[in-house]
């Protein structure tokens, strides 16, 4: 199982991968698309991109030149008629320097691709909300070669879609990256913060009502405040803790390396670390961090001692337990009622059919 | 005026026990008992006077715990029997296991129904193994700019619907699908709903702006350890409980009210968005209004 970073400038390759990335991904925004469509949204990020062209092809041959594969990100939702055709040819370029495969969401832009580049490798971007077996097989129909699984998924949901579908790889969140809603579908714009920033994080004033307009008994109420504390909590949590780090760095955050051994065993093909418009340091910690799991999980560690790397690499025990830290929640470090010892929960509760 | 489909959503059960009991003899639900059931002016402001309901979906797109149960989904084929109306499941994104529901669903809806997909998967499984059954494109598969904070129209402009990209109509066919559902966007103009080759139908008065799978009010019951996180039991407190902007809150943007129930934020449309849908209708370009409640 690899792992699967985020760069945002060339010289950020080179530490990338002597810190552990095996795959290293990246935006690029060609003077070009500016001049032609007005934004710098070529990939949902004005952010975290290589500035031209010259700068991905150096990206390509430094990812190699260190034994790493380096894919491109062109996951906007959904792209207009010109814009998938200058994709297109952005990605034609990406491939005739050597690029090793593009990230993309919107099925025209697949389909387009596949028949105008059929060397380059596909991989369908979290933003494609690709969740079930059945559409897994759809984008392997299309020719795509690896699918990121959106977060929020459960793991014997990954773990069902990796035995169905073996012949397509899959790639798992396991840091860093925190939207409420599912990226495929949110139809907003991140706004400077002064606007609001991201919709899900924005200051909404919302008063609660019945169906029927019946008052809110003050019982009800109160536990819904109560209620929307736990949420602005799991909110911080979400949103990288502060982007707060340990003191030696590791940040805090989204995280899934507990569901590591798990992956593995699935056969996933790789690990993803978000956060393209990350500081440099923050990226080099991420990987640093699950370069330590992994380590441990091919070891032949069983696997609850790879999950006390996972949960000591960081040493904070109270952001663990409380699971609001998690990718994969259902798996996590606390401390055992009965024993006093800690241990690893395994949530019985969760349920995987809808109700009847 | 060439007259539209008209469909009418319902996810809460209860609802749908409510239009059952609707004191209307007559063959055909129009204008009148519309607006008596969904108590919303909106309803005025859209149908043409002649109008009558010839569509009843049923079921969420936006949570896997509001799959209809069978006897919810028995009543509805009831209803569509009682009232001559077309039939549709409407559908979420999917796991494998609401795909596997759905498995066991298709055989009990009427050749000829409609299900909506909001999920590539579910309309790949669809046109595999349910041929009896139509799939429309949900609006969750249709991508636009729907955030009501943004004060001009210039995102539409940077990233039109996908459905104007020109290969899509061909995937879509691929698929059996031929009719495809949109929402109407801040600063829509009729041209929005302009698709070639394909029926629109359109949603009205509410539009989706987000979706998550964490629902923050389907975790109120859940001891805190297990709030928000995917897959944990429901007590379908989304269907009881509302949030909203307070009448006479300073609205951001578009100027659209906003709300949030379960997973989902929603606005409501304004005045000249019910002038483009109707103009839309008039000029042929949209054939189905789907009128629902959030």
């Amino acid at each position: 199982m690899e792992i699967t970073a985020p760069i945002s400038h060339i010289d950020e390759i080179t530490p990338m991968i002597a810190a552990g990335a095996n795959e290293l991904y990246c935006g690029v925004v060609p003077p070009s698309w500016v001049a032609q469509f007005n934004t710098g949204a070529v990939n949902r990020r004005y952010f975290g991109n290589l500035p031209n062209l010259a700068e991905l092809e150096k990206a390509i041959a430094l990812a190699h030149a260190g034994g790493a594969r380096l894919f491109l990100v062109l996951n906007a939702q959904h792209y207009g008629s010109n814009q998938t055709e200058m994709l297109v040819k952005l990605a034609r370029g990406f491939a005739e320097h050597g690029g090793d495969a593009v990230i993309v969401a919107d099925m025209t832009l697949i389909i387009s691709l596949r028949a105008q580049v059929p060397e380059l490798a596909i991989h369908v971007s979290s933003v494609a909300s690709c969740r079930n077996s059945a559409a897994i097989g759809l984008y392997r129909d299309l020719g795509v070669h690896r699918v990121i699984l959106p977060r929020d998924v459960m793991i014997a949901e990954v773990v069902t879609m990796a035995h169905s579908m073996p012949d397509v790889e899959l790639e798992a969140f396991v840091l860093n990256d925190g939207c409420v809603f599912e990226e495929g579908v949110c139809h907003t714009v991140h706004l400077p913060s002064k606007q609001g920033g991201p919709i899900c994080v924005d200051s909404y004033d919302f008063h609660y009502s019945r169906r029927g307009g019946r008052a809110i008994p003050p019982r009800v109420a109160r536990r819904l405040h109560d209620h929307d504390e736990d949420y602005k909590r799991w909110l911080w949590y979400r949103f990288g803790c502060g982007f707060t780090t340990t003191e030696e760095g590791f940040p805090f955050g989204p995280c899934g390396l507990c569901a590591i051994p798990r992956f593995a065993a699935a056969g996933l093909a790789s690990v993803k670390i978000a956060g393209r418009e990350g500081a440099t340091a923050r990226k080099l910690k991420s990987v640093e961090m699950v370069r330590r799991v992994l380590d441990v999980q091919r070891s032949g560690e069983v696997e609850n001692a790879v999950r006390a790397t996972a949960v000591g690499v960081r040493n904070t025990l109270t952001h663990c337990q409380s699971g609001f830290m998690c990718y994969y929640p259902e798996l996590r470090w606390q401390v055992n009622a009965a024993t006093g010892n800690p241990d690893f929960h395994q949530c019985t509760a969760v349920v995987t059919a809808p109700d009847r | 005026m060439p007259l539209p489909d008209i469909a009418i959503s319902i996810v809460d059960p209860h609802r749908l026990t409510a239009l059952a009991a609707l004191a209307y003899p007559e063959r055909t639900l129009g204008r009148e008992a519309l607006r008596d059931f969904l108590r919303d002016p909106a309803v005025d402001a859209l149908l043409p006077a002649d109008a009558h309901l010839s569509h009843l979906y049923v079921g969420s797109e936006y949570c896997e715990h509001l799959f209809p149960s069978d006897a919810t989904l028995a009543l509805a084929v009831q209803l569509a029997e009682r009232w001559s109306l077309h039939l549709a499941l409407a559908t979420p994104i999917a796991c494998d296991a609401v795909i596997a529901r759905l498995a066991e669903t298709a055989p009990r809806l009427p050749a000829g129904s409609e299900v909506i997909a909001n999920d590539w998967g579910v309309a790949h499984w669809l046109h595999a193994h349910a041929p009896a059954l139509i799939p429309v494109a949900g609006r969750q598969l249709a991508k636009m700019i729907k955030d009501p904070r943004i004060g001009n129209p210039a995102w539409l402009k940077v990233y039109p619907s996908n459905y104007e990209a020109s290969p899509f109509g061909a995937f879509l066919a691929r698929l059996g699908i031929v009719r495809v559902e949109l929402d109407v966007p801040p600063f829509a103009t009729p041209e929005v709903f302009a698709l070639d080759g394909l029926g629109v139908s359109v949603w009205a008065p509410y539009a989706y702006i987000a979706k998550g799978r964490i629902c923050k009010i389907g975790s109120l019951r859940q001891p805190l350890a297990e709030k928000f996180a995917s897959g944990r039991p429901c007590h379908h407190e989304c269907l009881a409980l509302l949030e909203a902007e307070p009448e006479g809150a300073v609205v951001r943007g578009a100027g659209l009210r906003t709300y949030s129930r379960g997973t989902t934020m929603f606005y409501r449309h304004d005045d000249a968005m019910h002038g483009v849908v109707r103009e839309a209708t008039e000029r042929g370009l949209v054939s189905r209004l789907v009128l629902w409640e959030v």
